[in-house]
């Protein structure tokens, strides 16, 4: 109950924080709106010279964009812009007063810079997917739509986990300017239709770097029957990145010192 | 006679200031590969079953976007926080009173920011480049390699008077952060680091290879691949100090309206 009030507290505050800036708001949409468009256009582009890429049709790849910039966006609009800033904060010095508050450190620290404002932006990949879906005659039936939505849950676990466990490098190394951006390109992989990952590689962007379990996995559900071989894979690989995000978090808390004033 | 020891220290400086930190460095040299893994994949399996794509083959393409990707890291247009800073927090003020301009200080320290990078992003461009293997396209003369090293720099410039252009639209935006988004997203796919623009469809490669972000990737990569030559390259050149020209009309334009409303009321 008491983590529910902070959450509604973090959201109103984000929500009022950003409508002090309208213009800039209404700029983010748009650069949402263009992010999507140019990778819809990049799909297109090839698409123009060939048949299929590696058996992906381009309404197929329409569905994998939808859910990737869709989960990219919900991540981003609860958790992405809190744990991003992280590091900065803990080299400033500034977990001090969220560790003595008498609430989880990381549940606040995950939450409390929300983006809630761009919300409206996860009307274009619904549009896509919505196109993609009529355009693909795919039957939603309530297993396959349980199935996709579980495996849209562990996608964002999986997000979640592998940024938490890059920021809490944070505690031993200082100014990583670099590493939201690491997480940017990192996930934009997970556009890429899966059978182009071939060998090694896929092997290493499932459970090493799991970007596939993000979009892929979900929208695969919901063309091949193979949902179970995919959860599996998908558990393995959130899991790990669970369990070691939450020991490098561990371990990290205890090194803390602050040094701020 | 332009006193240039101030801007050497400057980069200098800069250079040490961006060395300093090596892991967030190394970090860095990570996000410009990244990308590459993935392009090579899919071009690799596009290569599978095609042979050549809008005139380009497998080395031609692979080529391309190995050398785009380096390229995009030194030329890319971006937010430039120090001014942004500078700006809203009234700090400008004591660059107003130091005897060089504004403009040409930050270009000394994106110049040194970027140069180590340049250089050991080659170190980064390497392994891809051996990937492609004997595929892998080479000036085909010392001639090419000046046009590509001339038109490079013009790039790097261009870019820079992007970056001076954007960031000082803190005058204007307490908060620039979406300016800064939609010129990461533009950018790509404008100046042919998504795609070479000849895959794009007819009149919107036409309007791309127009304007000025086609020079900071596209022209000079189509240099250096001896796709564009003789009057083209010429022509080409002669557009991108055009635009370059014009930028720096605007940005001095932009500087004196920003100056006008700018308020310093430190303490």
């Amino acid at each position: 109950m008491r983590a529910l009030r902070l959450w509604l507290y973090w959201a109103r505050l984000s929500l009022g924080r950003e409508a002090l800036f309208r213009g800039n708001l209404l700029l983010r949409w748009l650069a949402h709106g263009l992010w999507l468009g140019t990778a819809w256009l990049f799909f297109e582009a090839l698409y123009a010279h060939v048949p299929t890429l590696a058996g992906w049709r381009r309404e197929h790849v329409w569905l994998l964009l939808a859910v990737n910039e869709g989960s990219q966006q919900l991540f981003n609009m609860f958790v992405g812009r809190s744990l991003a800033e992280l590091p900065e904060r803990i080299w400033e010095g500034q977990l001090d007063s969220v560790l003595t508050k008498p609430v989880s450190p990381l549940f606040i620290l995950s939450i409390r810079r929300m983006q809630l404002h761009d919300a409206p932006a996860l009307g274009l990949p619904l549009v896509l997917g919505w196109i993609a879906w009529r355009a693909l005659d795919i039957s939603l039936t309530p297993e396959r739509m349980f199935g996709f939505g579980l495996l849209i849950l562990l996608g964002m676990v999986a997000r979640y986990a592998v940024t938490l466990a890059a920021v809490s490098i944070g505690f031993w190394v200082s100014q990583l300017y670099a590493l939201p951006a690491l997480m940017a390109v990192l996930f934009r992989l997970a556009s890429y239709p899966e059978s182009i990952f071939r060998g090694a590689s896929r092997a290493i962007f499932t459970f090493v770097i799991p970007v596939l379990v993000v979009a892929n996995f979900p929208v695969q559900s919901l063309l091949t029957a193979s949902f179970y071989e995919l959860l599996l894979r998908g558990l393995i690989a959130a899991g790990f990145w669970l369990f070691l995000a939450a020991q490098l978090w561990r371990a990290g808390l205890r090194r803390y010192t602050a040094v701020g004033g | 006679m332009v006193n240039w020891r101030p801007y050497r220290t400057l980069v200098e400086l800069s250079i040490r200031q961006a060395t300093a930190y090596r892991m967030n460095y190394f970090l860095s040299f990570i996000v410009a590969a990244v990308p590459l893994i993935a392009l090579l994949l899919l071009w690799e399996t596009i290569y599978g079953t095609e042979t050549q794509l809008a005139g380009f083959d497998r080395a031609q393409m692979l080529t391309y976007f190995i050398l785009t990707r380096w390229l995009y890291e030194l030329t890319r247009p971006t937010i430039w926080w120090d001014i942004t800073y500078e700006v809203r927090e009234g700090d400008l003020v004591f660059h107003l009173l130091r005897p060089f301009p504004y403009g040409l200080y930050h270009f000394a320290l994106i110049v040194g920011f970027n140069l180590p990078y340049a250089l050991i992003g080659l170190a980064v461009v390497a392994p891809f480049a051996w990937i492609v293997g004997a595929g892998w396209i080479w000036p085909a003369s010392l001639a090419t390699w000046l046009a590509f090293g001339v038109s490079a720099g013009l790039a790097f410039v261009l870019g820079y008077a992007f970056t001076l252009l954007f960031s000082l639209s803190a005058f204007w935006l307490e908060e620039n952060s979406a300016v800064e988004l939609l010129v990461h997203y533009i950018t790509p796919l404008a100046a042919g680091a998504l795609l070479p623009l000849d895959l794009l469809p007819g009149p919107l490669a036409a309007l791309l290879a127009r304007l000025p972000f086609a020079k900071l990737l596209y022209f000079p990569a189509q240099v250096y691949l001896g796709r564009v030559s003789g009057t083209a390259f010429w022509t080409g050149l002669a557009e991108q100090g055009l635009w370059l020209l014009g930028l720096i009309l605007v940005n001095t334009w932009v500087w004196h309206q920003g100056l006008r409303r700018f308020r310093a009321v430190g303490g």
